[in-house]
């Protein structure tokens, strides 16, 4: 399709590159036509927290002045979230906190995203210091009485609403996959150490992730290709690169061997969530996978070890402003983070004995089925209105309930990613996860890709009222 | 084996730090069943994960 016949906001980065490539569109036009989505948009989803139009509009002048659109995100306008330093920007982290945290450096993402000519449109969005699943200051661009998930609640509602056409966000428990999911986009939380952390606030330094957030499986191919590798700022970086973005290579999924668990995954999940994820099994085996049936072992233990480890992280990175009182952190961050600061050295320690556990039962399910790839619903339910804190008979945190199923992959570092395969009755987006080995993101680019070439649910668009007068929050 | 009583007030006291009204009973919540959680596990001679090393080696 000419990308003219669209509105520019809604192409996926791989088409806007193309159109770009071949001198039908600048990055002007593009980036006037997502800043004019998200002027339209923003009364509605609150997605950003702060825009950077003027510098966004001067990066696209420039990448269009430099020419050479052979590719990659050159003149591509792409969101962070609030927890990426951007130099003489405030880093919020969704915190009245860090009102004046105004960052000297870029992070190691924005630097990367600069050098290949991305265009920055601003900040999005977090839950506070990235400790939840709702993000209270978003909305769902499905339903905007409804929470977009979370943490990175507002890069997933912007990449929705195309006030973005890609978005960088955090997963310590499942905050890229459960935003993507619930807002019907891609979310990739890639292996552990390939996207550095340089310039990013930490939650938890065991369990986070850098990754993106678009509206297809090669678009998060294309960001992932574009930051990853070594980042000395960051411990935990091993240096691997990403695969090469190669969408013609990953037509059909024959050969793969996709597991699908008998065992917790689909337990207590909406009978339309099951459905959908079911039949998207189904699609994949009808590409050439073979499915196997198997039971992952050590699920249950998964949460809390994930729940320890970010609040006792958490209350480490925090103590200064926990001992002041912590009297500037949300109330529901502060009395979490205290908790942290409360828990003890050796249930800690038994939070990363459990960490072998698992990731030794996760390794043998694989290893012994010949896997592929592990595929789960993203989460057990759909997009709950905003404000609702508990769900559930008898009634549990709503981040029980998220968290759930993606969490076990931040514990063994593996690769996942959540793709829309379908949509609940009254509308709401339903993710399928596809679980990778330890930097097997290709194999998953190849499931993700085949299943979105052969649907159609990655092209629907939310259909917001669109109100063209606002003021932008800038830095 | 001893039971386990967890006084969040005196924890804070040790720790620094001030719990505010109503916090109190929420921490406490979350304290309790996180201990919870592990207090029941067998992990034998399970190695604490030190490197946090994704690869399966």
């Amino acid at each position: 399709m000419c990308p003219q016949s669209r509105a520019l906001a809604d192409l996926t980065i791989a088409e806007a590159a193309d159109a770009l490539h071949r001198g039908e569109l600048t990055s002007l036009e593009l980036t006037e036509a997502v800043l004019q989505r998200l002027l339209e948009t923003e009364p509605i989803l609150s997605a950003y927290t702060c825009v950077l139009a003027e510098q966004a509009l001067d990066a696209a002048r420039q990448a269009d002045r430099h020419g050479g659109f052979s590719g990659g995100l050159r003149g591509i306008p792409v969101s962070l979230k609030d927890l990426y330093d951007v130099a003489g920007v405030v880093t919020t982290a969704g915190s009245a906190s860090r009102k004046n945290a105004v960052a000297t450096t870029d992070a190691t993402v924005v630097a990367r995203l600069r050098q290949h000519g991305a265009v920055i449109t601003g900040k999005t969005a977090t839950h506070e210091f990235a400790l939840g699943v709702t993000t209270p200051a978003a909305r769902n661009a499905w339903d905007p009485a409804r929470i977009p998930g979370g943490s990175s609640g507002g890069a997933g509602a912007s990449v929705a609403a195309g006030s973005s056409l890609g978005a960088f966000g955090t997963d310590t428990g499942c905050s890229i996959r459960l935003p993507a999911s619930l807002n019907g986009v891609v979310g990739l939380k890639p292996t552990y150490g390939m996207v550095g952390r340089g310039g990013i606030v930490p939650l938890s330094w065991s369990h986070d992730h850098a990754g993106p957030i678009a509206r297809t499986v090669a678009d998060c191919a294309l960001l992932l290709a574009a930051v990853a590798g070594p980042d000395e700022r960051d411990p935990a970086s091993c240096g691997a690169p990403a695969p090469a973005p190669s969408p013609g290579r990953w037509q059909d999924a024959t050969g793969l061997r996709i597991g699908v668990p008998v065992n917790f995954f689909f337990e207590g999940a909406d009978p339309e969530i099951e459905t959908a994820v079911r039949e998207a099994i189904g699609t994949l085996v009808s590409l050439g996978a073979k499915a196997v049936e198997v039971t992952v072992p050590q699920m249950e233990l998964t949460l809390p070890v994930v729940l320890m480890s970010s609040l006792v992280e958490g209350a480490a990175y925090h103590r200064h402003s926990l001992m002041d009182g912590g009297e500037l952190l949300g109330a529901e961050v502060r009395m979490l983070l205290k908790a942290g600061a409360l828990l003890f050295g050796t249930e800690y320690t038994d939070a990363r004995r459990v960490r072998t556990m698992v990731k030794r039962a996760v390794r043998a399910v694989f290893d012994d089925n010949e896997l592929d790839a592990l595929i789960t619903p993203t989460n057990p339910i759909a997009a709950l209105p905003a404000g609702q804190e508990l769900y559930g008979d008898p009634p549990q945190p709503v981040i029980n309930h998220y968290a759930r199923l993606c969490c076990p992959f931040n514990i063994t570092g593996q690769p996942a990613m959540s793709v829309p395969c379908g949509f609940t009755t009254n509308g709401l987006p339903v993710g399928m996860q596809i679980i990778g080995r330890p930097f097997g993101e290709e194999t998953m680019f190849h499931l993700g890709h085949a299943f979105q070439a052969a649907t159609t649910w990655h092209t629907r668009r939310p259909h917001l009222p669109l109100i063209p007068r606002f003021v932008l929050p800038t830095p | 084996m001893t039971e386990r009583s967890i006084d969040v007030t005196a924890l804070a006291k040790q720790a620094g730090i001030t719990l505010l009204d109503g916090e109190r009973e929420p921490v406490t919540a979350v304290v309790s069943s996180i201990i919870a959680a592990f207090g029941s596990l067998e992990l034998g001679d399970t190695p604490e994960d030190v490197t946090l090393d994704p690869r399966w080696r």
